[in-house]
């Protein structure tokens, strides 16, 4: 190998008592495509920030482009780029803006006009030809906007690319398009570019080499084409993977159905749906998104004025804002964690009985036994670690504080469960703890499970039954072992075969 | 470790975890620095300081207390506090002759009412917390000044209990209406569901929106309790001079912000305790006091309060950094 692009030697950095990287090498050869595995919480975000300058770490160097780096101030754009994960895209500012935002060749006075061309190259490169420059960001849908934080990286030329999950809230076939960039760059450019992704066949699919990270420590680097998808989990969660062989449960005969929608509809956003479920099963909503599958999960937990009939075991139940379908018995967890799903500045214990404050309050007093006993219950149920219950939410890892956020929402003891992407962000051995407890609260209380996922491996190792959406009508309404990953790719990026009404309806 | 270390270290780890230890500071130099002054200050110590030091903690506490719901609910300030009590002093003046406790009746009714209409606006029509209060201090003056004509209103009858009356020698029947005031606030804050649900929705309003809590109710009720804290000390302020008029809430607005801020109360809401607005208007109270005993200008005193408030942001704003 030649001289690495990026070399960085015992790299260590503490929050507080938490020792996020503890000694971390690693090298970059020019023009590969490296992955970055690890667990939530394994140190891959911090060792991100820090090659980016954004933090500084307690020990260690780093040189890059053969230059010795000075820690915790950022780094030259031109040389080194992160792309985030969370979005930093300002809503209000026009695409050309965004894009060039930080850009170091500005000078001091900002004048668009000759950075317009530039810009449009690399917007066409990355698949957003039909996106004006002067659009408002926040006009695009999220997939979109994402493209445009690749992009703005890409516009600084930068040598070595980070990002950081740049997936998680794509669509498979978005994702297509952005794996489509990033092997251009290098092949053309000859960028070097470090993917976090927690979907292996990302990994699999993209990268020259694999670096994997286990509690802040490096535990292996290898050439991709020589690792298999069990030996990389093993190397990253530390032991062999115990999934149990998730048997989907068929649908009975005979059995009244749990959820029932008749000429369910949202005009402009899904054609009238109908659809039975029965108890007990879970049901995943695919399609891309704008495709009409993630806003009729929502609005079942009432945050859509819809159309049509709802019925909850037979009974009519209207679904008129977000409280009163929790009182009829639909629970909603929402895939915009941080903001929306959990609260990360209080409590664990605070969240996990936020949603049932009726329940453990007498008189509209809190019952301090019976919040410290359903949270107990409920950390058990979803594999909390009891003692950490006082402490906020914010100090625990994505997978824990998802299921922080399930507990939550199953503490109503629904008899429908909606949740939008249920374990995104989330990494394996947490997911594979999620989705048996999904499967135990479907098997033993006969609870109902819909949720939308644009990740096509949990659809297909969680679901008892696929219905797939295309373009605001439903495509297909298959039992598991009907469908496979290629007819749910065809679905949802082309649609129906035929234009057929009767599957449309 | 035995059980007794264990449970000593996280009692001490509770206390200065970042998201206390600015509530713990201030505490502890309270104390300290009103022990210091107790020994090296001649007179500090005697009664009537005392009680001045805990008429002007009073006043300024209970509209803290108040204005803590607002800021813990996760709406920053309420800006309509000093207009309130103004017109809570020309109330409670116009009303002594029927008794105190119908005249603190009587600005309480009022507080409440302009309470709950701020809260209204925020919370059920949901426009901008500060632009609406201040809007609403605006207009709250207004109509006081039209109410008295812009004269000073007297108070007929002489000195009542509630101006000047003390429990014993430097507690005045104030500082005990404070006092229960706090600790009424702090169980309903700590140990109630609706104590719960206006503190979740301060730490994230849309995740409280989306669990299914009362937030609009939450809002209101906050607005409600401002209003009533505003209203209180108008009209303790009116006991004690026999005057009402629009002077009486001159700096209220500012000095509950900063009592409320000094203690420990996050700006951004869902963090801080009652009892922490409770030490942080004791900790400016004593040094103020402390500045005017030593024959600092009120000017002097000013700067002290505007540099402990700008300490207090800094803080918060340094502690919110260090947990990233």
């Amino acid at each position: 190998m030649s001289a690495p692009i990026l070399s960085a030697r015992g790299l260590k950095k503490s929050y507080g008592g938490v020792r996020a990287l503890r000694g971390m090498d690693i090298d970059l050869a020019e023009g590969e495509i490296h992955g970055l595995c690890g667990e939530n919480g394994a140190g891959k975000s911090t060792l991100v920030k820090i090659l980016g300058g954004l933090v500084e770490p307690d020990e260690g160097e780093l040189n890059i482009g053969g230059m010795r780096v000075e820690l915790g101030t950022p780094v030259d754009p031109a040389l080194l780029s992160i792309v985030h994960q969370e979005l930093s895209i300002i809503p209000h500012l026009s695409v050309l803006d965004n894009v060039m935002l930080g850009a170091r060749d500005v000078g001091r006075i900002y004048r668009r006009g000759q950075f317009r061309d530039h810009v449009r190259q690399v917007l066409d490169s990355v698949g957003l030809g039909h996106v004006s420059l002067d659009a408002q960001a926040e006009a695009l849908p999220l997939a979109e906007r994402q493209l445009i934080e690749i992009a703005r990286g890409i516009a600084r030329g930068a040598r070595v690319l980070l990002l950081d999950e740049p997936t998680a809230t794509l669509s498979d076939g978005e994702i297509e398009k952005v794996f489509a960039v990033m092997r251009h760059l290098k092949a053309e450019q000859g960028t070097t570019i470090v993917i976090i992704s927690h979907r292996l066949n990302e990994i699999f699919a993209l990268t020259d080499r694999v670096t994997v990270l286990r509690s802040g420590q490096h535990v292996m680097t290898a050439n991709t084409a020589e690792l298999t998808n069990a030996r990389l989990v093993e190397a990253m969660i530390g032991h062999e993977l115990q999934t149990g062989e998730i048997a989907p449960s068929h649908a009975r005969e005979g059995v009244a159905p749990r959820l029932s929608l008749c000429d369910w509809s949202l005009p402009g956003r899904f054609a009238p749906v109908d659809l039975d479920v029965q108890p007990g099963q879970i049901v995943s909503l695919v399609g891309q998104l704008g495709s009409g599958a993630d806003t009729l999960l929502e609005s079942l937990a009432g945050l859509h004025p819809s159309r049509g009939m709802l019925k909850l075991d037979g009974n009519a139940a209207t679904t008129r804002g977000i409280a009163v379908a929790y009182a009829a018995g639909i629970a909603y967890v929402s895939e915009d964690r941080a903001r929306r799903g959990v609260f990360l500045e209080a409590a664990i214990v605070t969240n996990l009985v936020s949603q049932i404050l009726d329940r453990v309050s007498r008189k509209g007093w809190m019952v301090t036994a019976a919040v410290r006993e359903r949270a107990r219950q409920l950390a058990q149920n979803f594999a909390i670690d009891p003692a950490r219950l006082p402490h906020d939410v914010s100090t625990l890892s994505g997978g824990n504080q998802q299921k922080v956020a399930l507990g939550k929402a199953a503490a109503l003891g629904p008899r429908l469960l909606l949740l939008n992407e249920p374990t995104r962000g989330v990494d394996i051995g947490a997911r594979a703890e999620i989705y048996a407890q999904l499967r135990r609260l479907a098997e033993a209380e006969g609870l109902t499970i819909l949720f939308y996922s644009t990740d096509l491996e949990e659809v297909l190792d969680a679901s008892d039954r696929i219905v797939t959406f295309y373009r605001g009508a439903m495509v297909r309404d298959a039992l598991r072992p009907q469908m496979d990953a290629d007819m749910i790719l065809h679905d949802i990026l082309h649609g129906p075969d035929t234009p057929n009404t009767e599957a449309a309806a | 470790m035995s059980a007794a270390t264990l449970s000593r270290t996280s009692v001490f780890g509770a206390l200065f975890a970042p998201a206390r230890v600015q509530a713990t500071v201030i505490q502890i130099a309270t104390v300290v620095m009103f022990l210091v002054a107790c020994a090296f200050i001649e007179n500090f110590a005697s009664a009537s300081n005392i009680s001045s030091i805990l008429y002007s903690a009073s006043t300024v506490g209970i509209a803290a207390l108040g204005l803590a719901s607002v800021t813990i609910s996760g709406n920053l300030f309420a800006l309509s506090l000093g207009s309130t009590a103004a017109f809570a002093s020309i109330v409670y003046i116009a009303a002594s002759g029927w008794g105190v406790l119908p005249a603190l009746a009587a600005s309480l009714a009022l507080g409440l009412v302009f309470g709950l209409l701020q809260g209204l606006v925020v919370g059920w029509l949901r426009c901008n917390a500060i632009i609406s209060t201040i809007a609403a201090g605006s207009l709250i003056a207004g109509l006081a000044t039209w109410v008295s004509d812009g004269r000073t209103v007297l108070a007929e009858s002489g000195p009542s209990w509630l101006g000047s009356g003390t429990l014993m020698p430097g507690v005045p029947w104030q500082a005990v209406l404070f006092l229960l005031i706090v600790i009424v606030g702090e169980v309903l804050m700590q140990r109630t569901r609706a104590g719960w649900e206006l503190r979740l929705r301060g730490t994230n309003p849309d995740a409280a929106e989306l669990a299914g809590l009362r937030v609009t109710r939450m809002v209101v009720l906050s607005y409600v309790l401002a209003g009533a804290g505003a209203a209180i000390p108008g009209a303790l302020i009116a006991a004690q001079s026999g005057t009402g008029n629009l002077r009486v809430g001159a700096d209220l607005d500012f000095s509950a912000i900063a009592a409320m801020l000094v203690g420990g109360v996050a700006i951004g809401g869902g963090r801080g305790r009652i009892i922490d607005v409770a030490s942080g208007t004791l900790f400016l109270a004593v040094l103020t006091n402390i500045l005017l005993v030593n024959n600092f200008a009120y000017e002097v005193q000013l700067m002290v309060k505007g540099l402990a408030v700008l300490l207090a942001v800094m803080a918060g704003a340094l502690l919110a950094r260090k947990k990233r």
